[in-house]
């Protein structure tokens, strides 16, 4: 477990080039669950970066993955405003940092990572949402909730060929198993999206010890609550381990507060 | 003292690389790189807290102010070379010759090598030479200057009396590395629809180039933007789903009546062209292409468009296809 940043009620940021700033509050919260011995998540919240990543490997391997990939993306907060090429090129360098790890040549080492950067388009500030594995960005905003992230999962790419429904792909035996991971010798390959930064917008990343404990409508509903970012993030992770706590569960949750373009 | 030199060649303007030097990081931009950017290039390479990926980050790698082609190396124990379109670096690896060039990877191509004595930076078409300073070659301490290509070679620091040690790049596993090893951070560009224009004398290691006929658009008497990677226009746009290093670009427009959806059009590029494709929008597209006068395209048709086309998407906005020299 390691994590970067702290939660914040409200912080302005100014934007780059033009003038204007957005107000942000965010607030992360993680827990080893009720079965497994280690935290193997990892999360960065510190503008511009916030991220969830899910490790993966024996004898604490997954640990230092998940490590390995937010200490390269929380190098990157210094620099403001991200690139869509400083996430690439940090993901590229954890990628690397993980074949290098000590012991893991055997069982390999890998992590999930997920998660949102601020980042501009034109004069516009946006968030670049990515994603490799299957953690998962959700987004919720004036009553509307979605899942913004396709998961890089044995049992999506089955819903996707229309072999299975969503709901059996729920308590399918290979539900653990993922297509893409940043490590095991393979160079990541991250999902984007890019979402306008818009006031009332709820963007929340977790590890699949969340969205694997709580179905679509209880994740909804605690996110329509409309609790502060840092209480909401709490409750989220109580809840999964109030229905099992199975797995490691980690969320970080920003809410736009405001939006003021010139 | 210094590490890097260049040859003080004189060049016609449209020739002239930038090339910049600190103790950390030496590159080599292309010559149409403009001062401004250069500035903001030597300001993040001389503020010690600040690493490669900072540097590489702050590179325009589309718009007006694009650098379409640049060689960075980091110097630490291991040395970190970043490329993009024509630039490349020589470099000299215990002994052994090997060229490190993009190979048409978008935005860049890394590489991480170990057991560096030197190298030079600069454009594909020059031959690398023995990498060895000559007499005539001037020293670069730290800076930017004008120059054909720059070198760097650590034997002239062995030879010299050391300097004061200066912060490097932080310690990483990736100095553990065997030696004499390439160790490709990613081709982070190979899976990415690129749309680099191909290169006229392609350098015996470079697989064969994506070749590509590139465009540009104009949104009303907005500056014409290229596209190389797909382009989303609307009220509120956002993207679907893009797998590969090149972020797409979102283009937001005024709409007060709201006849714009918030996502409304979508143009990629392909190796065939830019296609046209009708995001299921609410009151649809009209497009005026070249000798075959105006047609509307229905929701989520798509269209190959050519240079000269005019795509109206409501409220006035009327996006222009262009050729891209």
């Amino acid at each position: 477990m390691t994590h970067i940043g702290q939660s914040s009620p409200g912080s302005r940021l100014p934007l780059p080039h033009r003038g204007g700033a957005i107000t942000l509050a965010w607030g992360a919260a993680t827990d080893v669950g009720h079965r497994r011995q280690v935290n193997e998540d990892s999360f960065v919240a510190e503008p511009p970066i916030f991220a969830v990543a899910d490790g993966m490997g024996g004898h604490a391997a997954g640990d230092l993955a998940s490590e390995a990939v937010v200490n390269r993306l929380g190098g990157v907060i210094a620099d403001g405003f991200v690139t869509p090429a400083a996430i690439g090129l940090a993901l590229a360098q954890a990628s690397h940092d993980i074949a290098q790890l000590d012991g893991t040549a055997l069982v390999g080492a890998g992590t999930t990572v997920t998660g949102m950067a601020l980042t501009m388009s034109g004069d516009d500030p946006y968030f670049a949402v990515f994603n490799v594995g299957d953690s998962r960005v959700y987004r919720y905003l004036e009553g509307e909730f979605e899942q913004v992230t396709v998961d890089h999962s044995v049992v999506q790419e089955l819903v996707d060929a229309g072999a299975i429904t969503r709901r059996q792909a729920d308590n399918h035996p290979d539900s653990n198993v993922i297509t893409r991971a940043i490590g095991f010798n393979e160079p990541p390959m991250p999902d984007y999206w890019m979402l306008p930064v818009e006031p009332g917008l709820r963007l929340l990343a977790c590890s699949d010890g969340l969205s694997k404990e709580l179905d679509d409508e209880r994740i909804e509903s605690l996110l329509a609550a409309g609790a502060p970012a840092a209480d909401t993030a709490t409750a989220l992770v109580q809840a999964a381990l109030e229905s099992g706590g199975r797995d490691n569960v980690t969320v970080v949750l920003v809410d736009v507060l405001a939006v003021e373009t010139n | 003292m210094a590490s890097a030199y260049y040859p003080p060649e004189p060049l016609a303007p449209g020739e002239e690389w930038r090339l910049l030097a600190t103790d950390r990081f030496v590159g080599a931009f292309a010559p149409s790189t403009g001062m401004h950017t250069m500035a903001t290039l030597w300001r993040i390479a001389a503020e010690p807290s600040l690493g490669l990926d900072a540097l590489v980050g702050a590179i325009p790698t589309r718009g007006a102010d694009a650098v379409e082609s640049f060689a960075i190396a980091g110097i630490g124990r291991a040395t970190v070379f970043v490329v993009r379109g024509e630039a490349c670096s020589d470099v000299s690896v215990a002994g052994r010759m090997r060229r490190v060039d993009a190979r048409g990877a978008q935005p860049w191509y890394v590489a991480e090598l170990n057991e560096v004595d030197r190298f030079a930076l600069g454009p594909l078409q020059r031959s690398p030479g023995d990498l060895r300073p000559t007499e005539t070659d001037l020293p670069l301490d730290g800076g930017v200057v004008f120059g054909p290509w720059l070198g760097w070679a650590r034997d002239i620091v062995a030879s010299k009396p050391v300097p004061p040690a200066r912060p490097v790049t932080a310690p990483s596993p990736l100095s553990e590395l065997s030696p004499y090893d390439t160790n490709v951070l990613g081709d982070l560009g190979r899976r990415a629809a690129s749309l680099t224009r191909h290169r006229t004398e392609p350098p015996a290691t470079a697989p064969t180039p994506e070749t590509a006929g590139a465009a540009a658009f104009r949104l009303g008497d907005r500056a014409p933007e290229r596209v190389d990677a797909p382009v989303y226009v609307g009220r509120q746009p956002r993207s679907p789903r893009v797998t590969g290093p090149m972020l797409p670009r979102l283009v937001r427009v005024e709409s007060p009546s709201r006849e714009v959806s918030a996502t409304h059009i979508e143009l990629r590029p392909t190796p065939q062209g830019l296609v046209l494709t009708d995001l299921q929008s609410t009151n649809g597209t009209v497009v005026r292409q070249p000798g075959s006068g105006v047609r509307r395209l229905e929701s989520g048709e798509s269209l190959p468009v050519a240079p000269g086309t005019l795509i109206d998407i409501g409220d006035g906005n009327v996006i222009e296809i262009l050729a891209y020299r």
